[in-house]
């Protein structure tokens, strides 16, 4: 058997490798994607306080930080058995909105508009956010100041863009003042400016893209993700909403519920293990989490402007869009809605109260946070002593919950792309592409990229190279 | 007085020991009143920055030089090998995606300083400070002889 390695796979958050094994033909027969890295928080962690593991675990990801705070500091709320306080609430919400947008404007504009927008198939060298720049220097500075934007919201909600300490067991640091709200809500209407700019040149070019639409791990799955109490997006807090693959709801249950509902296999040749839902077993009850997901599961976003981009989105490709290329259209819709729902929480005046923070001692062994980080549901369970020394954590990453569909993903666009006994850059490029458009977060506490070396060789049956392809280095 | 047009972008990791040197030398840079920037690391959004500036100094730290020694290099966007920039950018990718997206092309140093101990602490070096006081006193100098062109 013969076999591609694309190593590492490149513009997406940590490390990660795909082998495809070939057969006589040339045909593709099967493929698999491996994570090549290990995190380990989950073991290191205990022993040390509850209440450092906000701090701890934010250092988990450079891009999402907030989430892992929130997350852990809902299952540190849960062990002191605090309700935090109404403003602490809306801050958090507010932050949380700051970082989606953040982390969709890196997404969409540095990892995946070089595909998008220069072509699949341009030249590699040139196909990254430097060439975008050369092209097209209007949306990279679009770019540039939608991820700016929702750094700044987080610095001065949270203290800091990268890791800030803002978000607390018990509440948030410190309470907002009106020059703060103010100085985000002046910021806001460029930001929402861009964001529309954005989605009308993606839907402009949407339909350049029919063979990667039809082949991009377009496919039935079930759908997760959390739903308010009314059934619609929610991105702080909710029940969890499992949805088959033709829009029925299968189970909604309280996220305390989750591991009734969320097995978890272990794969032979990767780090990441392989989240599924239990009731249907592994791997068939393979299902999806992240932005395409929430749109599919939520009755709607909740906003005006959002909603009219959901209604367009479900006319276009149906009440449920099961092609993953839609996560990036998907995207687009959630970054409008954050920007909304965060211009609403601002004007809440309830957000300037001082009180800001519960405290409370240890009244709970157990707890668990749940929240929909940028790429999907995650999820933050810790067990305690009576001292409140972390005895056990079970951390889901969002990417996680996709790790099934990831893999069948690229298994389709394998098979769609890649033949033969010769190789062509552009083919490949799908291979990683419709990685990127679940947009993983695989590294989490890496963050360095810089000048990535991709080396592809094709091996013959005897192990001998057939064809080369590299780049970087 | 500090000179207007120029800015200071001191960058690494707080908890790496003799890394965090760039962002304390912005930090001693911004009490004589520059317009200094601190980071973690470079990211594409300072590019914006980058391009309203006249002057651009980078501060760093750097595990290959000898302890308390400085490095100046004087930085050419057209000059600079193509460099990513994903989620690390070098001092050269943010010139280059200033001058293409902004079309700004600000003279720009970057100052290297050599440290010892990069390990999980808090702590900056004797070696490190002394580097952090040269590096400033490099900053002086190349921003001094930016504006005596003018």
């Amino acid at each position: 058997m013969r076999k591609i390695v694309i190593d590492p796979v490149t513009r997406i958050e940590g490390h990660a490798k795909i082998t495809i094994h070939l057969a006589g033909d040339g045909s593709v027969e099967r493929t698999q994607f491996h994570v090549t890295q290990v995190r380990g928080f989950e073991k290191f962690t205990e022993g040390r306080p509850y209440y450092e593991m906000p701090a701890i675990t934010a250092r988990i990801c450079g891009i999402c930080p907030v989430s892992h705070l929130l997350a852990s500091a809902k299952a540190c709320d849960a062990i002191m058995a605090v309700r935090i306080p109404p403003a602490a609430v809306l801050l958090r919400e507010a932050i949380h909105c700051g970082q989606i947008a953040q982390s969709h404007a890196l997404s969409f504009f540095h990892l995946s508009a070089p595909d998008l927008l220069l072509g699949m198939d341009a030249d590699p060298a040139k196909r990254n956010v430097l060439g975008l720049a050369e092209k097209h220097p209007e949306i990279a500075r679009d770019g540039i100041a939608l991820r700016k934007f929702g750094q700044r919201v987080i610095e001065r909600l949270a203290g800091e863009r990268v890791h800030p300490a803002g978000i607390v067991p018990g509440g948030v640091q410190s309470p907002l003042d009106a020059a703060g709200r103010d100085a985000i809500l002046k910021e806001l209407p460029e930001a929402r400016n861009i964001a529309w700019r954005t989605l009308d040149l993606f839907k402009c070019i949407l339909d350049g893209f029919p063979s990667e639409i039809a082949t991009f791990g377009k496919m039935p799955t079930m759908y997760a993700g959390l739903v308010g109490a009314d059934g619609n997006l929610a991105l702080y807090d909710g029940r969890i909403r499992f949805q088959s693959a033709t829009g029925a709801i299968v189970a909604e249950i309280d996220s305390t519920q989750y591991a009734d509902y969320m097995g978890e296999a272990s794969l032979t040749d990767s780090y990441l293990k392989a989240p599924y839902f239990k009731p249907l077993g592994y791997p068939a009850g393979i299902y999806r989490v992240g932005p395409l997901a929430r749109l599919n599961i939520a009755g709607c976003c909740g906003t005006p402007a959002a909603d009219v981009e959901l209604r367009e989105f479900r006319e276009r490709f149906g009440p449920v869009v099961d092609s993953s290329f839609h996560y990036h259209y998907a995207r687009l819709i959630e970054v409008i809605y954050c920007l909304e729902r965060l211009q609403m929480l601002l004007e809440m005046p309830a957000i300037l109260d001082r009180h800001v923070r519960s405290r409370a001692e240890v009244n709970a062994l157990e707890g668990i946070g749940v929240a929909e980080a940028p790429r999907g549901i995650l999820i933050h369970h810790y067990k305690v002593d009576e001292r409140g020394a972390m005895q056990w954590a079970n951390l889901i990453i969002a990417t996680g919950h996709n790790n099934l569909a990831i893999n069948r993903s690229i298994e389709q666009v394998s098979r769609f792309y890649v033949k033969g006994n010769r190789l062509q850059e552009g083919m490949l490029n799908r291979v990683s592409a419709v990685v990127r458009a679940y947009d993983p977060c695989l590294s989490c506490s890496t963050h360095a990229g810089g000048i990535v070396p991709l080396r592809i060789e094709l091996l013959g049956p005897q192990g001998e190279k057939l064809d080369e392809v590299t780049s970087g280095a | 007085m500090a000179p207007e047009g120029v800015l200071i972008i001191g960058y690494g990791s707080p908890l790496r020991g003799d890394d965090a040197a760039g962002p304390l030398a912005a930090r001693r840079l911004a009490a004589r009143g520059f317009q200094a920037l601190e980071a973690h690391q470079l990211t594409p959004e300072l590019a914006e920055p980058v391009a309203t500036a006249r002057t651009v100094v980078f501060l760093d730290a750097h595990a290959g030089l000898a302890p308390g020694t400085v490095s100046v290099k004087r930085l050419d966007a057209r000059e600079e090998p193509l460099s990513l920039l994903e989620h690390y950018a070098s001092p050269g990718g943010l010139l280059r995606l200033a001058r293409m997206a902004y079309g700004a092309e600000p003279e720009a140093w970057l100052i290297e300083m050599g440290g010892e101990d990069f390990e999980l602490n808090h702590r900056i070096s004797p070696a490190a400070q002394r580097a952090v006081a040269r590096a400033i006193q490099e900053v002086m100098r190349c921003t001094n002889q930016e504006l005596s062109k003018i």
